[in-house]
């Protein structure tokens, strides 16, 4: 495995009044494995802590427990002045390239910044791989000297992945990249990310909400509810054949982009609860449509796989509880 | 048909800017009858919110301008209305509900508090018989809270908007927008904020109250997912201008403009393995110099000569459905 993830914890303090503090669990016991040359999807609502795992995962946050192997070394505990070398082998593409470049510097400077730091490289050689990287994202040598306030938004995308990849990272983390993008656009950008995956030998964790994007992107999928992950497995597979009720109420939400509308929409009651009060239990139990009974109350359904090897947290599958 | 509620005719609006006219609509025609939901479906620039601010005046003008066409809603045009007369339509006939519903709300007052005033000042613009005082509007506010679903309605009316979720504020927006009885209603980008379980409530709400009260929408969003789901005609704009318009099963179905046909194939699936999506080469124009002839035609497969040089007229492709493309004018 590339990267593995144990357990994983991060809890925030909050203020919540003079003396009242309280604790956000962001992430709350996420086990997460990942193979070289896969590429994983994170989906989830806002507040499920997608997001705070690929901060977690690229030691942008200390997790709170938890372990985090990736390549054969354990990165959960490594202090501020040890992560520069990690930065070269994993990196991180935003949702927003407006405000992941820096507006004074030139698509030049900000492709090349990375190899500045780490390969100390200068003169004609640093020229020669910032073409090359150009080259590799679709862009044409004339972009190198413009800001950029010049560039549309899938073209900045462009230069934000090939500085995420010029030290040639094993681990891409994608937190969003296409969200920003018009629909046109996104095609561009997800076809050649799609491709960039072959052609380097990377591995994705890719975060999204949308889930036709995870789709059409990633092998596997995760999908996380309150902090925690509630189903994973191969994603044509979770996505024909959901089995968690969240991931079927999830997958069933979306409104598809076609003349035939399905009638038998899940429509789930109620909000996401707050990550500061997490329900006991199952933390879907509050808004499940197929709950069994007090055990969903009491009990946290542990994440086990089934025959085939995916995994779901829930009691309905779950032996002991109901045979299924 | 018989007169549309709101007919947008051949109208056409420009930004004044340093840099020159931004030619932002070039002449679009939008109709929408009574209780009809229509969605208008576009990527960034096209024009979609612009004409949706048009309908209320909302636009400043400066540097808006309009440069020719009409807006009628209920035979009147709107565009030459004096500003007294057209306070009486906004949001009382025509109401309106934006993308982020914490922007539209006052973080210092109650929800109830800016409730019980619009349902206050709709009166002031209606007959002096029948108004409400305080406290009655305060049940109005209730009741409206509660046509929305909003749980417990009574205690959630002196909550402030940030102890709501977004989809409860969502709701109070769609509550105060009722609150005048409009017979249309735009949405602009509605539930492009929400978590997807919760734009799938919006949406079943809005469904149900255009039944209830026999609402008209239209509908302004770049998914075309929520356009599906709630819309019964689609109009596809591009560039400033309307490219498609048919009902929604006909747009999904049998597309006829290459925009409309490139913009579907650039959709990735929820329940099918694609192998390879299509984008949309090059880029958006720049309205300040859009290209002549077709505004499409730079990007678009199909082109042909005359695309450059005229600019195709929107008309007929199928009964009921139209389109402007050169492909299916007279002579293709």
């Amino acid at each position: 495995m590339l990267l593995e993830v144990q357990d994983l914890k991060k809890h925030f303090t909050v203020k919540r009044g003079l003396f009242d503090r309280g604790h956000l669990r962001a992430v709350d016991g996420v086990d997460l494995a990942l193979a070289p040359g896969e590429a994983c999807g994170l989906v989830g609502e806002s507040g499920s802590g997608k997001s705070t795992v690929a901060r977690l995962v690229l030691r942008l946050l200390t997790p709170t427990a938890g372990r985090i192997l990736f390549d054969g070394d354990d990165i959960g505990g490594l202090e501020e002045r040890d992560l520069a070398g990690l930065r070269e082998r994993m990196q991180m593409v935003f949702q927003d390239p407006h405000s992941a470049l820096n507006p004074r510097m030139t698509v030049f400077r900000s492709i090349a910044e990375p190899l500045v730091i780490h390969r100390r490289l200068g003169g004609l050689e640093l020229r020669r791989q910032v073409e090359e990287l150009l080259e590799i994202v679709g862009l044409s040598r004339q972009f190198m000297y413009r800001f950029p306030h010049e560039l549309s938004g899938g073209q900045k995308q462009r230069v934000c992945i090939a500085r995420a990849v010029a030290l040639r990272p094993k681990l891409l983390v994608l937190d969003e990249p296409t969200s920003a993008l018009d629909v046109s656009v996104q095609a561009q950008i997800l076809e050649f990310l799609t491709d960039l995956r072959e052609r380097l030998g990377l591995t994705y964790l890719f975060i999204s909400h949308n889930l036709a994007v995870i789709r059409y992107v990633c092998d596997r999928v995760a999908v996380m509810y309150l902090g925690r992950i509630v189903e994973e497995g191969d994603t044509a597979t979770v996505f024909e054949q959901p089995k968690h009720p969240y991931t079927q109420a999830l997958l069933s939400s979306v409104p598809l982009p076609q003349a035939e509308q399905p009638d038998d929409a899940i429509i789930l009651e109620g909000d996401i609860p707050s990550p500061i009060d997490v329900p006991p239990g199952c933390p879907f139990h509050t808004r499940c449509p197929q709950k069994i009974g007090p055990i969903c109350e009491t009990a946290r359904p542990t994440l086990a796989p089934d025959a085939t090897g995916r995994k779901i947290a829930c009691h309905l599958y779950q032996e002991g509880t109901r045979p299924r | 048909m018989t007169d549309p509620l709101l007919d947008i005719r051949d109208f056409r609006l420009h930004f004044d800017t340093f840099d020159g006219e931004h030619k932002a609509l070039d002449g679009i025609n939008i109709q929408v009858a009574r209780g009809e939901t229509v969605g208008i479906v576009g990527e960034t620039g096209c024009g979609k919110s612009i004409t949706a601010k048009s309908v209320l005046r909302l636009l400043p003008s400066p540097p808006a301008r309009v440069v020719s066409g009409e807006i009628r809603f209920q035979g009147r045009d709107l565009l030459t209305l004096p500003e007294a007369e057209i306070r009486r339509i906004r949001g009382i006939d025509i109401a309106m509900i934006f993308q982020d519903p914490m922007t539209y709300l006052n973080p210092v007052f109650t929800v109830g508090q800016q409730l019980v005033d619009v349902i206050l000042s709709h009166q002031a613009a209606g007959p002096s018989a029948d108004r409400l005082n305080r406290r009655a509007a305060r049940d109005k506010a209730v009741a409206l809270l509660e046509s929305v679903r909003i749980p417990h309605a009574d205690v959630q009316i002196d909550s402030y908007p940030h102890q709501l979720s977004g989809g409860m504020r969502q709701r109070v927006l769609i509550a105060m927008a009722l609150s005048g009885s409009p017979s249309l209603l735009i949405a602009d980008e509605p539930t492009t904020a929400l978590d997807v379980t919760i734009q799938a409530q919006i949406l079943q709400l809005i469904a149900d109250l255009v039944d209830e009260f026999h609402l008209a929408v239209l509908m302004i969003s770049h998914d075309l997912g929520v356009v599906a789901r709630l819309c019964r005609r689609v109009v596809v704009m591009y560039a400033g201008n309307v490219v498609e318009d048919a009902p929604t099963a006909e747009i999904f179905e049998h597309p006829k403009h290459p925009y409309t046909q490139r913009l579907l194939q650039a959709i990735p699936h929820l329940h099918a393995d694609v192998q390879h999506l299509s984008g949309i080469t090059g880029s958006i124009p720049n309205l300040l110099d859009p290209p002549p002839g077709c505004r499409f035609h730079p990007r678009c497969g199909q082109a042909m000569p005359v695309c450059a040089r005229m600019k195709p007229v929107f008309g007929d492709v199928a009964p009921g459905h139209g389109a402007a493309c050169h492909l299916y004018g007279e002579g293709a």
